[in-house]
């Protein structure tokens, strides 16, 4: 069997991928001259922008599978456990200014939050210096003492000025829960099937406490938009409270629960419609036989596919992804 | 009819246009006035001097290898990578001030179309892993994810899902390397490491960039 590598799986897509940037933004210059634009150039620009986000994602998840899991758990090898919590920093010592240099900060991670970046010369945790002698063994040490959701103050410096930083501490348990689809063998079972399905394209957000003022609760993810070709009974204005007994944090994390269901089963969804409580059964659907991919774009909302973009500009504009 | 952006682009690059289409443009307001947004967009792009690279990010990787490495043989090399960083990052800043200026987007043919992970191409797993290099992209790819609007309050149940596991798999490999040291792993598995975590990284700048787009419109 050929063997799959990165360049042959991934820069296909990629190159699609640039393309479609190149003719997205290309397009959306249309909608600047907002006066001018047609509604058809306004209704490709917005199909384009959809196939921009299909195409990313598919990068996104072929990345993964071309990428052979860390197999070795680093945590059981120092007598370490997933749940101590971190920073989100990959750092580097620098014995001549009694510190460790930021080499790299995990996107939505607390460093990230907290503002830190590649580059930034960490000095301290908690007032306690990290001094020239081992600094990088010194944090980490420090480190060992933090519990989970405590909130440690760092300086550090960054263009020579010293600056403080609250940072959360948070444990790494559900990064390796959250991880663990993309280290199983591929496809994502339960994560391709809801790609065929219209709960991918569902748009939620967290219900705050203003808005769960309004919608009578305290907490839930809100149905902002649902797609045109939903296939269940959900509606725009529900409010998710429970899928199958889990309380979902946050969009994604809707979806992994209901990813973690078998096609066929049925998952229950209470939730709130017009404030009155309700629970729906829903039946996990079964991979769509026609999309054969594990990941389908978006469907454009009954809007006409935009031209290929002109060969001169796309060529001038990814040379580097081809 | 007002004018079309092809017009519009033209008559701003000096190009041919139809008389009937540059009379309509002198004497409508509209039109002329995205014509005067697109030539005071091109003069401000021209004039904007490059972005710094990540706040001391590359001094700290080259003060971090070993200085024999950097010695004749190699400067052209890392002269040659510092500009493609500098370039990297000019393409990032192009994306984040057209971002922040509503109406005032890319006229369509900027570098900054291209997309922001395009910069620099990932390594090929068949290479011989430089961590200089790997340090050096991925530093840039995040450099280029501050610059990208935030994630929405509201998702796409999809797209969240997606960017969460990336997220979570970039962090568990951070998590890793941070104790490679203490668990003996070689100096080809934590270049292995980086090299996962670059990729991770442009995917997610890419799918990040995607959903600014599309929430643009």
């Amino acid at each position: 069997m050929q063997r799959l590598t990165f360049r042959s799986r991934v820069w296909p897509v990629t190159a699609v991928l640039g393309l479609c940037c190149v003719s997205s933004a290309a397009i959306a210059a249309d909608e600047r001259t907002a006066q001018g634009a047609s509604t058809a150039t306004v209704e490709q620009l917005e199909a384009a922008r959809e196939r921009l986000e299909a195409a990313a994602r598919e990068v996104a998840e072929l990345t993964m599978q071309v990428m052979p899991p860390n197999d070795r758990d680093v945590f059981f090898m120092v007598g370490g456990r997933h749940d101590r919590p971190v920073l989100g920093i990959g750092i580097a010592p620098d014995r001549e200014r009694a510190g460790v240099t930021v080499q790299s900060v995990s996107p939505g991670g607390p460093a990230d939050e907290a503002g830190l970046r590649a580059g930034d010369l960490i000095v301290a945790l908690d007032g306690e210096q990290l001094g020239a002698e081992q600094p990088q063994r010194r944090l980490i040490e420090l480190m060992r003492a933090v519990q989970d959701g405590q909130q440690v103050i760092l300086e550090y410096r960054r263009d020579g000025e010293l600056r403080t930083a609250p940072v959360v501490a948070r444990s790494l348990a559900e990064s390796f829960d959250i991880a663990l689809p993309a280290a199983v063998p591929l496809p994502f079972a339960g994560f391709a099937r809801l790609h065929a399905s219209s709960f991918d394209q569902l748009e939620l957000v967290a219900v705050t406490p203003q808005l769960g003022r309004y919608f009578g609760t305290d907490g839930g993810l809100l149905i902002v938009r649902m797609p045109p070709n939903g296939q269940h009974d959900l509606e725009e204005g529900d409010v998710i409270r429970s899928i199958g007994g889990r309380i979902p944090r946050n969009p994604g994390h809707a979806l992994a629960i209901l990813a973690s269901y078998a096609p066929g089963e049925t998952v229950a969804i209470e939730l709130l419609r017009d404030q009155q409580h309700r629970t729906l059964e829903i039946v996990v659907p079964e991979q769509n036989p026609r999309s054969g991919t594990r990941m389908r774009p978006a469907e454009p909302r009954r809007m006409p596919m935009p031209p290929p973009a002109p060969a001169p500009e796309a060529a001038a504009g990814a040379p580097q992804l081809l | 009819m007002h004018a079309s952006l092809h017009d519009l682009l033209n008559l701003r690059d000096g190009s041919p246009v139809d008389a009937a289409v540059r009379r309509h443009v002198d004497g409508c307001a509209t039109c002329a006035a995205s014509l005067r947004q697109m030539r005071q967009l091109q003069a401000y792009l021209a004039s904007t001097a490059g972005p710094e690279p990540p706040a001391g990010g590359w001094g700290r990787v080259a003060a971090a290898l070993d200085a024999r490495a950097w010695r004749s043989a190699e400067r052209p090399r890392r002269e040659w990578l510092a500009a493609g960083v500098a370039a990297a990052a000019l393409i990032v800043l192009l994306v984040s001030r057209l971002a922040e200026t509503p109406g005032h987007r890319p006229a369509a043919r900027t570098a900054a179309t291209a997309g922001p992970s395009a910069q620099l191409e990932p390594p090929s797993a068949a290479e011989p892993v430089d961590l200089s290099r790997l340090i050096a992209h991925s530093q840039s790819l995040e450099f280029t994810l501050e610059r990208l609007p935030g994630r929405p309050r509201a998702e796409r149940a999809g797209t969240a899902l997606m960017l969460d596991t990336l997220e979570a798999r970039i962090a568990r490999v951070d998590a890793t390397l941070l104790f490679a040291a203490d668990a003996g792993l070689s100096e080809a598995e934590v270049g292995r490491l980086w090299q996962e975590r670059v990729r991770l990284l442009d995917s997610l700048v890419n799918m990040r960039y995607a959903q600014a787009q599309h929430l643009a419109f």
